[in-house]
């Protein structure tokens, strides 16, 4: 009867998983989409209005995200464009690289950042990364990770957040991970865990947070 | 009921369907997961049946100023999962990650058609591989295939000793 259990089990599975599972990014790819995804609807709640672009600056009918990081100059992915009035427009991407207080290029899931540092950085032949002090907001996401390895990324979360500077990061993950909540709750940095369709209450706090970052983005400026 | 050996069997019969269908990394991840333990806090008093009763050797008597001094102490402790914990373990890890791919999925896909901008989304690497781009159609045929999936999950998971 087990056998019979797993062979029906096989049967299934493969029908049941999607491909972004089974590449080489091991879900991360749809996993950055998704917090991408949160980080927009946040922005609209927060009265942005919202289009989609590609790089080359054409409307994006398909959107196109990266599956490794790069230069926010390398290939034609798509980002979106927020636009509060009277305030300098932003832009949201995934998989980008931003240079740190170090002067290291560090790679960020999701980034918010100025829409003309952007545009600088994408006008030249030159890669050039965009600077930390353009950025509103980061996402570092980690998609089903076990407890342990979470709370090394934690602790290396907690250095980019460092090379970021002052800027708004949160660290998001798919998992209930209660030693990084405690690692970064005691290092004051900015969590989330259980974040995935269908946890109202988790998704609910964090887009409510993120929201708070364009508040006071449009405070300020 | 599983026994302890049938659950080390179908743990490794469930890995090898697993990896088949390129979730290795997952099954890397339960696995790491398991090496680690459980780590928990507990205070003397609830590992006090493990402790020696009498110490192998004189220099490990404890002195009764340390001894009053962690009578409240937490200490963290690692605890070995069971054999059927691995095998909970990665059958939850199946069913959560392969849900959870299907659900972001539509999620996505509900998020661009509410947008009023793009339609679709694909994800696409300048360098190689090839592009992967989620079809709306295929939606439907995934979340029957993630409740089937979820029915004989749950079915092992009820073979698993508590």
């Amino acid at each position: 009867v087990r056998s019979q259990l797993l062979a029906e089990i096989k049967q299934v599975l493969g029908n049941a998983t999607s491909p972004n599972l089974t590449s080489k990014s091991k879900g991360y790819d749809l996993y950055e989409a998704y917090v991408f995804s949160l980080v927009v609807r946040a922005a609209s709640r927060s009265g942005a209005q919202v289009r989609y672009e590609n790089r080359d600056l054409s409307t994006a009918t398909t959107f196109v995200f990266r599956t490794s990081p790069g230069e926010i100059a390398a290939g034609n992915y798509s980002h979106a464009v927020l636009t509060f009035a009277r305030k300098p427009q932003l832009e949201a991407h995934v998989g980008i690289y931003v240079s740190g207080v170090s002067k290291i290029p560090h790679e960020a899931d999701v980034c918010v950042l100025l829409r003309d540092e952007a545009v600088f950085c994408r006008r030249s032949n030159v890669r050039i990364f965009p600077r930390y002090s353009s950025v509103e907001l980061t996402a570092e996401c980690k998609f089903y990770e076990s407890s342990g390895i979470g709370v090394a990324l934690g602790r290396g979360f907690m250095g980019l957040s460092k090379e970021f500077a002052s800027r708004q990061n949160f660290f998001i993950m798919s998992r209930e991970a209660n030693r990084v909540k405690a690692l970064l709750a005691h290092h004051k940095q900015h969590w989330a865990t259980s974040i995935v369709p269908g946890s109202p209450l988790m998704l609910n706090r964090l887009i409510g947070n993120l929201e708070t970052v364009f508040e006071n983005f449009k405070a300020r400026r | 009921m599983l026994t302890e050996s049938e659950c080390i069997e179908v743990f490794k019969g469930l890995s090898k369907i697993v990896v088949e269908e390129g979730l290795g990394w997952l099954v890397e991840a339960v696995t790491q997961e398991i090496d680690e333990g459980i780590i928990e806090e507990a205070s003397e008093e609830d590992f006090k049946r493990d402790l020696f009763e009498s110490p192998p050797s004189t220099e490990l008597v404890i002195a009764p100023a340390y001894r009053r001094s962690i009578k409240k102490a937490e200490f963290l402790v690692r605890r070995e999962f069971t054999y059927g914990d691995q095998l909970r373990l990665l059958v939850d890890a199946v069913e959560e990650v392969v849900s959870q791919g299907s659900n972001i999925e539509k999620d996505l896909a509900l998020f661009f058609n509410e947008s009023e901008g793009p339609r679709e989304f694909e994800f696409a690497d300048e360098r190689s591989s090839p592009r992967i781009k989620p079809q709306e159609r295929q939606f439907d045929l995934r979340s029957s295939a993630v409740q089937r999936l979820h029915a004989l999950l749950q079915e092992l998971r009820g073979e698993i000793p508590k």
